[in-house]
């Protein structure tokens, strides 16, 4: 239960730092319309180590993200990796505008894991992994449109397992946790 | 910018393109044993079950697809045959002590305490072989359960148990279970690995040894099945010698997709993993 306390203990002070810098940037003076962005990102969780590419539209302190990701750890050529969706919802509480920023989010990914085949995997029972996961994280602007950002979510993976030769599918579940470094490109802001 | 993403997809598309042509030639018709190392690999951030717990090997085995799974046996006070690696219960359980100085009742009992949140709701404790050769006695075909014996335990000198009473457990769990077709003995004493294939005839056993070349020559003087041993301890052309003697080779100590694949590039007979996903989508072509 410990990672819990000291979870909360980082939320508390990612809610309280407006980090360093004063708001010479001025990012946030288009603060009310919609702001895209693009990224990439690295990441570790329970499915192992991941690529991820994935795109984001915010306004205000809210933003909604989607893309793809890759789990390298256990691929044997890339087009075979299993892959899979990422999904999440931010929140900005200080906003957007200070070099450093901090946010809160709610994640959503996927993996698939089939016959030789990522794509397949969403026609026909294969293995599938799904992490549900809720973390904190910060931001550090590099300049009007590059970014640094990095997190740290728990939650929960369920592991549904397709036997074909039995036919039967087994399930695992247990403790999550996913820390993720990516770099962000703002394409409308 | 452009240029990034260019090549982002170059290396996609060249990457996409690397699969190697695996050509193996073993004892065993071409084929690859797929074998999780204590169940579905030791325990590590990715693969967070305990190594020889019930869920660890039921994920490999009816999870996952597994061919086989590789378990540690030790045998506690009073002459029952628990799985568990290590030395002392403290070092990977809330209990503490060594196996062969307790009775059953103290380690069964013991949970698990470095799980990494899988008991988020439930407790893995240690089991009984029995356990698992009850629940897999009826599989048709039955998975091959390769029993690593650990009888050397340090912990406690005094309380190691006697090797003709462990090959003679041993033995009867085989004989009991009609194992001589899915359980293969691992040890690092062919004198005990002799006791057990007396007791239990026509069992096959593998001898775990730090030194390809003595191994295999023990191995034809004992007339053992094969040998066990670290994937970087053995070369190819040790592996093929072994095969020209009618040596299987079991192979371990294998995560990475570069050990996998050197692995693989031997030859083997079996491949104890520890990433077993990555092992059966290499051997899935």
């Amino acid at each position: 239960m410990r990672q819990w306390y000291v979870w909360l203990v980082f939320m508390v002070i990612s809610l309280s730092v407006r980090a360093g810098a004063p708001d010479t940037l001025s990012l946030n003076s288009s603060f009310s319309s919609m702001r895209y962005h693009t990224f990439i990102a690295a990441s570790l969780s329970q499915t192992g180590y991941s690529t991820i590419a994935a795109g984001m539209a915010a306004r205000g302190k809210l933003g909604i993200s989607a893309g793809v990701k890759m789990v390298v750890n256990q691929a044997y050529t890339i087009s075979d990796a299993p892959a899979g969706i990422v999904t999440g919802v931010y929140f900005f509480p200080n906003g957007t505008g200070d070099r450093f920023t901090a946010f809160m989010n709610i994640d959503y990914q996927n993996t698939f894991n089939n016959d030789g085949s990522a794509l397949s995997a969403f026609f026909r029972p294969g293995n599938t992994v799904h992490e549900y996961t809720a973390g904190y994280g910060f931001d550090y602007h590099m300049g009007k449109r590059f970014t640094l950002s990095s997190q740290v979510n728990i939650g929960r993976y369920t592991q549904v397992l397709y036997n074909p030769i039995l036919d039967s599918r087994k399930v695992y579940s247990g403790f999550d946790t996913m820390v993720r470094l990516g770099f962000n490109y703002t394409l409308v802001r | 910018m452009k240029k990034i993403i260019y090549l982002f997809f170059a290396v996609l598309v060249l990457g996409a393109c690397t699969k190697e042509k695996l050509d193996v030639n073993n004892l065993r018709e071409g084929r690859i044993m797929a074998c999780g190392h204590g169940g579905s690999g030791f325990q590590s951030y990715t693969n967070p079950y305990p190594s020889n717990s019930f869920s660890s090997i039921t994920r490999a085995l009816e999870g996952l697809g597994a061919d086989a799974v590789e378990v540690d046996v030790q045998m506690s006070a009073d002459k029952k045959l628990i799985l568990f690696h290590n030395e002392t219960l403290e070092s990977a359980t809330a209990c503490s002590g060594c196996i062969p100085s307790l009775q059953s009742q103290e380690i069964l009992g013991c949970s698990y305490n470095r799980d990494f949140g899988v008991s988020q709701f439930s407790e893995e404790h240690l089991i009984l072989l029995e356990t698992i050769l009850q629940r897999y006695s009826s599989w048709s075909p039955r998975p091959v359960i390769f029993l690593d014996i650990r009888d050397n335990n340090p912990c406690d000198a005094a309380a190691t148990p006697n090797e003709d009473t462990l090959a003679n457990e041993i033995a009867k769990m085989i004989n009991k279970y009609n194992g001589t077709g899915w359980l293969y003995v691992i040890a690092d004493d062919a004198v005990l690995l002799n006791k057990i294939r007396s007791g239990a005839p026509g069992v096959r056993v593998y001898l775990d040894t730090e030194d390809a070349s003595a191994g295999i020559a023990e191995a034809i003087a004992q007339k053992l099945n094969g040998i066990v041993i670290v994937n970087e301890w053995i070369t190819a052309q040790q592996v093929q010698g072994a095969h020209e003697k009618n040596i299987e080779v079991v192979l371990f100590g294998i995560k990475t997709r570069e050990g996998t694949l050197e692995a693989v590039r031997k030859s083997p007979d079996a491949i104890q993993t520890d990433n077993l996903e990555l092992l059966l989508e290499v051997l899935r072509d």
